[in-house]
């Protein structure tokens, strides 16, 4: 990617809501290396037609990808296509290759209305989308514009009505629904929450904004994913799964604990925060669904601040490190803006680090820029010669914020860094409490992306990552380096694929499946199937280089 | 000197209590099932059979005296005291009713703080025989349960673990501008209450006397008003097993109960009176956080100094239990009533009665959180309030026509 086309890319980016993803724990060694790029599958197994698996969970299992979820194929927005991404999921990568079918058919079944276990949400998608404009201009674009909420015909707004629901899913009426993730869902409420917590995606009056940005995604996407639940007795994330009596069961949980923390700047605690709790939460799911009948297999979460939606602040050594991480001074240097401007603003707003830092460290944490903090400076700075306020809801020129209003929405101070990180651990060490009291397996998807961030080519995961496309740079966890998309927290399809690797790998070793294993390499270049509808080169691992202009 | 003490402080206190019109308060109300219903007619009815007992005692003597005079003739039958009717529970139809207001005393929470609406009392019985009665009577409390809106309560989201804000009861700023709230908790309870008083007595060579003992099997029906409840009743949305409980809009301070009170005399002396009363109780039916329906066991302890036949001064001390739809398990109450009361004329008397108590099993007091089931609800003050337990004391002033609860008739 040049330097043009990334700054292109960042002056339109607009990230607006924070919803899945998530990081902390410990490393440890791999449960499973997925196979190389290119590598033969291994054969299907006696484990063939393995089909009644339901996943719980919230965006990450829901599939969800660069701001917006969508299930319908050829869906365009101004001319610009929209690629699906619930088929593109790990979740749905394990479905097809658990089904046994050739891969033709088993993608064919996911993305078919009728047989689809995915509760599929119809064009243009809920949220708001980032797409590849790659035709235009503007490489990279939002799919809506204007007010979000009322586009379409208010079709986001829909979403929150349970009589919505034949309004925004392609398969409203559908019994095959086995993937009941939804975004923005936290362990508790994957347990007790029956309802979305508000009916409107317009803001309400006299309730702080920081409450209706925690609430807005899941309650925009709770019917969509459990309408065809909703007669249920005691309805809740948990109990719809477990109503499907699964064979295996998926529980992926607690990044929105940590993420609602983390984007309320540490104002909103409502989420699980401590190990007890979240052991105790998961526990608690992955009973019932034991309950149902089913083997349950659990993930941990990854490291979130080594995600590109944090830009760190200080400098990196050299250029080709902003493949492997994310910093302010890789998009700024596509800008011609000094490092200097790094320095002032880390400065301004105490996010500097003057003995180094260690990211995911607790004790010696690091400053970051979010992205979109950082896009507001490169927009503001490009336009005006100044650095916006931070601590404005949205940095603009001549915005006014109250100090310290910016913290985790623009920026990350190391003092908060360390608190983020704090409750990650916590939530992974319940995670870990949780399935080691309950028996039940753990995906280690920390060990994923820990060794994509620690840019070892001796880590298996980075070896196979990078290996993928070497000659186009990818795939590296740097901001537009292909594992995660456009949101710069919610995986690529590469990405996706790695993690599905994860988990079968983890589930054929505890429960003796033999579940055939993912083409991570096929996934990245779109040829795990034969249909060019369903099956298209990763839209958010574009070919990429670090070559100046 | 007392008695005319006593009578100027009686009248004082009636010119306040025909300036403010109101009831008791209490609370949570059950205590004063006691106070007001159970006990009065179980106490009357002991002392006046005690009474009778000591005249009729008098009245034997009398006559054995002046049958062991040597040098008079033995009187004859026609000459001799009759011994008289048993005098216990008064017979025919007998009534009161009486008028009162409250004034709130300690920290009764930030909504503001004066004297309580009017409230009235009525009471109505048929006395069989001596020993058989049958009471309906109703009265009204009204309280401001201490702390029920005072400080800071957290709010509680449907869904998340822990809170997601907090409320400032005061109207305060403390959290946050947009999110204080000042709750007119200002509450009167109304009961009804139906009973059978039944005196038996106990004889035994052990016993000095006959011992009377009142068993009254009694029906209690309670409903409410509370201030913020948009229908003028005590339909008010709350909840329970904070975060996950639900949050129902239903009657709080509805209840029914069974009792069976029993009541026996300790102390009778001319001037002193005490009782004693235990009353398995018994919810009608549970409701809203009620969990299970165990037998509970209300104590009672009376104690009354007479010093003239117009003025009665009493000391009750209660255990008592309550079982309101927002309790997950009844309030054990430990509960006292002070009071003197002084009949002005034959048919009316005025008494002063403060009162107070707390629960011990129940805390912390009054809202211990607020849970809101949307965003919605938050914006609409519609959101469930957790309640733990109640105290409140006030200070009653009464003013009657009728029998005085405290005076025999």
């Amino acid at each position: 990617m040049t330097r043009s086309r990334i700054r292109r890319i960042v002056a339109l980016v607009a990230l607006a809501a924070i919803t899945a993803c998530g990081g902390g724990g410990g490393a440890s060694a791999p449960a499973f290396v997925p196979p190389a790029p290119g590598q033969t599958h291994s054969k299907p197994g006696h484990d063939t037609g393995l089909s009644n698996i339901v996943g719980v969970g919230d965006s990450l299992t829901a599939g969800y990808q660069s701001n917006g979820i969508l299930g319908a194929t050829g869906v365009k927005a101004g001319g610009l296509p929209v690629p699906p991404n619930q088929e593109n999921g790990w979740w749905a990568l394990l479905y097809e290759e658990a089904s046994g079918k050739a891969l033709d058919a088993a993608v064919a079944q996911m993305y078919d209305p009728a047989t689809s276990p995915l509760p599929l949400i119809k064009g243009p998608g809920l949220n708001n989308q980032i797409i590849n404009a790659d035709n235009g201009f503007f490489p990279i674009t939002q799919a809506k514009t204007g007010d979000v909420c009322s586009d379409n015909g208010g079709f986001n707004n829909a979403g929150y009505h349970l009589k919505g629901v034949a309004r925004v899913r392609m398969n409203p009426t559908s019994g095959n629904i086995r993937n009941v993730g939804i975004p923005g869902l936290t362990l508790h409420e994957a347990n007790v929450l029956h309802a979305p917590q508000t009916d409107t995606c317009n803001e309400l009056p006299g309730i702080p904004g920081l409450l209706n940005m925690v609430v807005a995604d899941e309650g925009g996407t709770f019917w969509p994913v459990l309408g065809t639940f909703a007669k249920m007795r005691d309805l809740t994330d948990v109990n719809a799964a477990a109503n499907r009596h699964p064979a295996l069961a998926t529980v992926w949980l607690g990044a929105n604990d940590v993420l609602k923390y983390m984007g309320s700047g540490g104002r909103f605690v409502g989420g699980d925060r401590n190990a007890a709790q979240a052991e105790g939460d998961l526990r608690q799911s992955i009973a019932t669904l034991q309950h149902s009948g089913a083997k349950v297999v659990v993930a941990n979460l990854p490291d979130i601040l080594e995600a590109g939606y944090f830009e760190r602040v200080s400098i990196p050594k050299k250029l080709t490190e902003c493949r492997i991480r994310s910093y302010v001074s890789c998009l700024f240097y596509f800008y011609g803006f000094p490092n200097s401007l790094v320095t002032s603003i880390a400065v301004k707003y105490h996010l500097t680090t003057p003995g180094g830092c260690t990211p995911a460290s607790i004790t010696k944490p690091c400053g970051y820029l979010t992205i979109p903090g950082t896009i507001g400076v490169i927009q503001t700075y490009a336009y005006t010669g100044k650095v916006p306020n931070l601590d404005c809801n949205v940095p603009a020129p001549g915005c006014k914020g109250t100090p310290g209003n910016g913290l985790g929405q623009n920026y990350i101070t190391p003092e908060f860094a360390g608190k983020v990180q704090s409750l990650e651990n916590a939530i992974n060490q319940g995670i870990d409490q949780a399935a080691s009291a309950q028996h039940v397996p753990l995906v280690d998807v920390h060990a994923i992306f820990s060794g994509l961030a620690s840019g070892k080519p001796s880590n298996p995961y980075f070896k196979l990552a990078s290996s993928i496309n070497p000659k186009d740079h990818c795939c590296t966890l740097g901001y537009l380096f292909g594992i995660t998309s456009f949101d710069g927290l919610h995986p690529s399809n590469t990405g996706y694929a790695l993690i599905a690797s994860e988990f079968i790998g983890a589930i054929n070793k505890a429960y003796g499946m033999h579940i055939r294993q993912v083409d991570v390499g096929a996934a990245y270049a779109g040829t795990r199937c034969s249909n060019p509808k369903y099956c298209f080169p990763d839209p958010y691992a574009p070919p990429n280089d670090l070559t100046p202009p | 000197m007392l008695g005319r003490r006593l009578r100027w402080i009686a009248s004082a206190l009636t010119a306040v209590s025909f300036a403010a019109i109101a009831s008791p308060a209490f609370a949570d109300g059950t205590p004063d099932v006691y106070e007001q219903s159970i006990l009065p007619g179980a106490n009357t009815a002991i002392k006046n059979f005690l009474n009778s007992q000591k005249q009729q005692e008098v009245t034997r003597r009398q006559a054995a005296s002046a049958s062991s005079q040597p040098n008079v003739a033995q009187a004859p039958p026609v000459g001799q005291q009759p011994l008289g009717p048993v005098i216990a529970l008064p017979q025919g139809l007998t009534w009161t009713a009486d008028i009162s207001s409250a004034y709130p005393w300690g920290n009764i929470g930030t909504y503001g703080k004066g004297w309580l609406m009017g409230g009235y009392d009525l009471s109505a019985g048929y006395g069989f025989n001596w020993s058989t009665r049958l009471v309906a009577s109703m009265f009204q409390l009204q309280h401001y349960p201490y702390g029920f809106n005072s400080g800071l309560a957290p709010v509680y989201l449907a869904g998340f673990q822990n809170p997601v804000g907090c409320a400032d009861l005061s109207n305060g700023p403390a959290c946050g501008p947009g999110t204080g709230r000042n709750i007119n908790v200002r509450t009167k309870d109304t009961f009804g209450v139906f009973m059978l008083e039944k005196l038996f007595t106990i004889k035994s060579d052990k016993l000095p006397g006959p011992v009377p003992i009142v068993i009254s099997p009694t029906y209690v029906a309670r409903g409410g008003q509370i201030g913020f409840s948009p229908n003028n009743n005590d339909v008010v949305p709350v909840t329970w097993n904070l975060p996950d409980g639900p949050v129902q809009t239903i009657p709080v301070r509805s209840a029914q109960y069974y009792a069976v009170a029993i009541t026996l005399p300790f102390l009778k002396t001319p001037k002193m009176f005490g009782t004693l009363t235990v009353a398995p109780q018994w919810l009608v039916h549970p409701a809203g956080a009620n969990v299970g329906n165990s037998m509970q066991l209300p104590q009672v302890l009376y104690l009354e100094y007479t010093p003239t036949k117009m003025t009665t001064f009493f000391v009750e001390p209660q255990a008592a239990r309550d079982y309101l739809p927002t309790d997950p398990y009844p309030e054990h109450l430990f509960a006292y009533f002070l009071g003197v009361q002084q009949r002005i004329t034959k048919y009316a008397f005025v008494s002063a009665i403060l009162n107070s108590g707390n629960p011990t099993n129940m805390g912390p007091d009054g809202i211990i959180g607020i849970k809101c089931l949307s965003v919605q609800q938050a914006v609409n003050n519609a959101c469930g309030l957790a309640v733990g337990g109640l105290k409140a004391t006030q200070l009653q002033l009464q003013f009657g026509m009728g029998s005085p609860t405290y005076f025999p008739l």
